[in-house]
């Protein structure tokens, strides 16, 4: 037999390519938290610094008791303590940039997929910068390079609640802080293994919102930054009010770019072409103004535990 | 004409230039840039550590622009103040990485290992992994990093110690001994009302004794060397801190 029609022989002879690239394009695998939701959003309204001021109000306090019927000197003054944090937005940014021989070759790389790509960063962003303000929080629960486990949860629970601190109680891990306490959870004797929470919390998810237990809504983040040289993850549970973040309109801005340069724009993001004519390029970059602050300290408490 | 316009028909032949710099910090999802940072400490934050005492714990700020008040400056330097002012606000104490009492003894300000602790690591593309005292990466042939978690705490527990040894920060007050010693306390009394019930979590019990008792053996050990301290020294208290005394009160008849 002969002149069998091989793949071997048509790629020699062009009749086949080695390879053809799919429809399809697929997502490789990352932690897409996004945990602004955790923290309180203050309306950005400028006006004349870069800096803006909130006000914490005074703590009220009871009545003092008259030690006289018919005289009222021993009424005086209560201070009235307002407290104060500060948000300065800076610039946050990311670029692309692709040549026009992408498109033309039929690459699966385009400005929508990019701009898709620079939305998502955003949210990675606001990750990354309130899961960088838990190292500066001063209470502390867990004990270093020992797995985080289910006392520590109720230790840091109890310091909340020592310190007033009501509404939801958020909790966010890095992934191995979230193995192990699943881990202290299966192994929990008596009443907290029968509990259906617990039962709930024992399945797999993926990274982000992880469950509710106790009370707790729990979250993981590989964004969680270590501590101890590296030796341990510091991640916190706290109630809202702990951190604010505020985020600076950049459509503001809008007026200087041609109308047609704007991809995308909302009042968190701008995206904006910048087309190289001589060099045959376009670069999409993306702009936001955001501010993240530890606007209380005494509403969170910071897990520290084994890496 | 210069050499270097000169066309050859074949220049020398070259070695292929790796396309890995060895020096670099790889980025990954387990690597990513770290920013510059300071550590501060609260007079509460003290813990006690089996076989190195009352250790103290730290708070870490990053420098990052809109992070808790910072800004960038005209000359493109994060600007620290606001941060470091709401640190000193709360009754913290900055650690100030250029503090010449970081310098350990046998050390110069080239070779001390805590001095200007705020040190990085270059990464590709011109990012940096700022690190902790004592971190050292290791890249494998995959490109991913190991970093010396154990020998870098080790590292780690030194650098807070040197910080209460020095005098950088002050050393821990009786009033925070009572409340690690009521913590522990608290430990004990809740494992042993668990274990009443469970007599395989006497194990709890044990390890929470075991801690009470040395958290007590080191406050001992430390109030009786500054009794010995004063007593050479001609100092008649040891106290570190003003108490106050309150005022006798007369409930009215």
């Amino acid at each position: 037999m002969a002149n069998e029609i091989t793949t071997s022989l048509l790629g020699t002879n062009g009749g086949l390519v080695a390879s053809v690239l799919s429809d399809l394009m697929l997502q490789q695998v990352y932690d897409a938290t996004a945990l602004s939701g955790l923290g309180m959003f203050i309306p950005w309204t400028p006006q004349g610094s870069a800096t803006m001021d909130v006000t914490q109000d005074a703590i009220p306090g009871p009545f003092t008791a008259a030690t006289s019927e018919t005289d009222g000197s021993n009424i005086t003054n209560s201070a009235y303590t307002t407290a104060e944090f500060s948000l300065a937005p800076s610039l946050y940014s990311r670029k692309y940039e692709i040549t026009d021989l992408v498109p033309i070759a039929g690459g699966k790389v385009d400005i929508e997929r990019m701009a898709q790509k620079l939305v998502q960063g955003f949210a990675l962003t606001n990750t990354d910068l309130i899961c960088g303000l838990f190292g500066g929080v001063t209470a502390e629960v867990g004990t270093t390079t020992v797995d985080l486990n289910v006392d520590t949860m109720y230790a840091a629970q109890y310091q909340l609640n020592n310190s007033a601190s009501s509404g939801t109680y958020y909790c966010v891990l890095y992934p191995e802080q979230m193995n192990n306490l699943r881990h202290s959870m299966r192994t929990e004797p008596g009443a907290m293994q029968f509990d259906k929470m617990t039962a709930e919390m024992l399945a797999t998810r993926g990274p982000g919102f992880q469950g509710t237990w106790n009370g707790i809504e729990f979250y993981q983040s590989d964004s969680v930054a270590t501590a101890n040289s590296g030796a341990d993850s510091a991640g916190a549970m706290f109630t809202r009010g702990a951190f604010a973040w505020t985020a600076a309109d950049p459509r503001i801005v809008q007026g200087h770019i041609n109308s047609g340069d704007v991809i995308f724009a909302n009042p968190l993001v701008l995206l904006e072409l910048d087309r190289d004519k001589t060099n045959r390029r376009s670069a999409l970059a993306a702009q936001s103004y955001l501010s993240w602050v530890m606007a209380e300290d005494a509403r969170a408490v910071k897990i520290i535990s084994d890496r | 004409m210069p050499a270097q316009n000169m066309i050859t028909v074949s220049g020398a032949r070259r070695r292929v230039e790796s396309q890995v710099r060895e020096d670099l910090l790889p980025i990954t999802p387990k690597s990513k840039p770290t920013p510059p940072y300071f550590f501060a400490h609260y007079p509460n934050g003290w813990t006690f550590m089996e076989g190195h005492g009352f250790v103290p714990t730290l708070c870490k700020y990053p420098a990052i622009p809109g992070v808790n008040g910072a800004t960038l400056d005209s000359s493109g330097r994060v600007n620290l103040s606001r941060v470091k002012q709401a640190v000193a606000s709360g009754g913290g104490t900055v650690i100030d990485a250029r503090d010449p009492r970081l310098i350990r003894e046998g050390e110069t300000e080239e070779d001390a290992e805590f001095f200007d602790y705020v040190r990085f690591y270059p990464m590709v593309g011109g990012a940096r992994f700022y690190i902790e005292p004592g971190q050292v990466p290791t890249i494998t042939a995959r490109g991913t990093v190991i970093w010396n978690s154990k020998e870098a705490h080790a590292v780690n527990i030194e650098f807070r110690k040197h910080l209460a040894a020095s005098g950088i920060i002050r050393p821990i007050h009786n009033v925070e001994y009572l409340r690690l010693e009521d913590e522990a306390q608290s430990r004990v009394d809740r494992a042993r009302e668990t274990a009443g019930n469970r007599p395989e979590l006497a194990f709890k019990v044990e390890a929470a004794e075991k801690q009470l008792e040395a958290i007590r053996a080191e406050w001992a050990r430390l109030t009786e060397a500054d009794a010995t301290a004063a007593s050479t020294t001609g100092s008649a208290k040891p106290s570190r801190r003003r108490t106050l005394k309150p005022s006798r009160g007369k409930p009215d008849a």
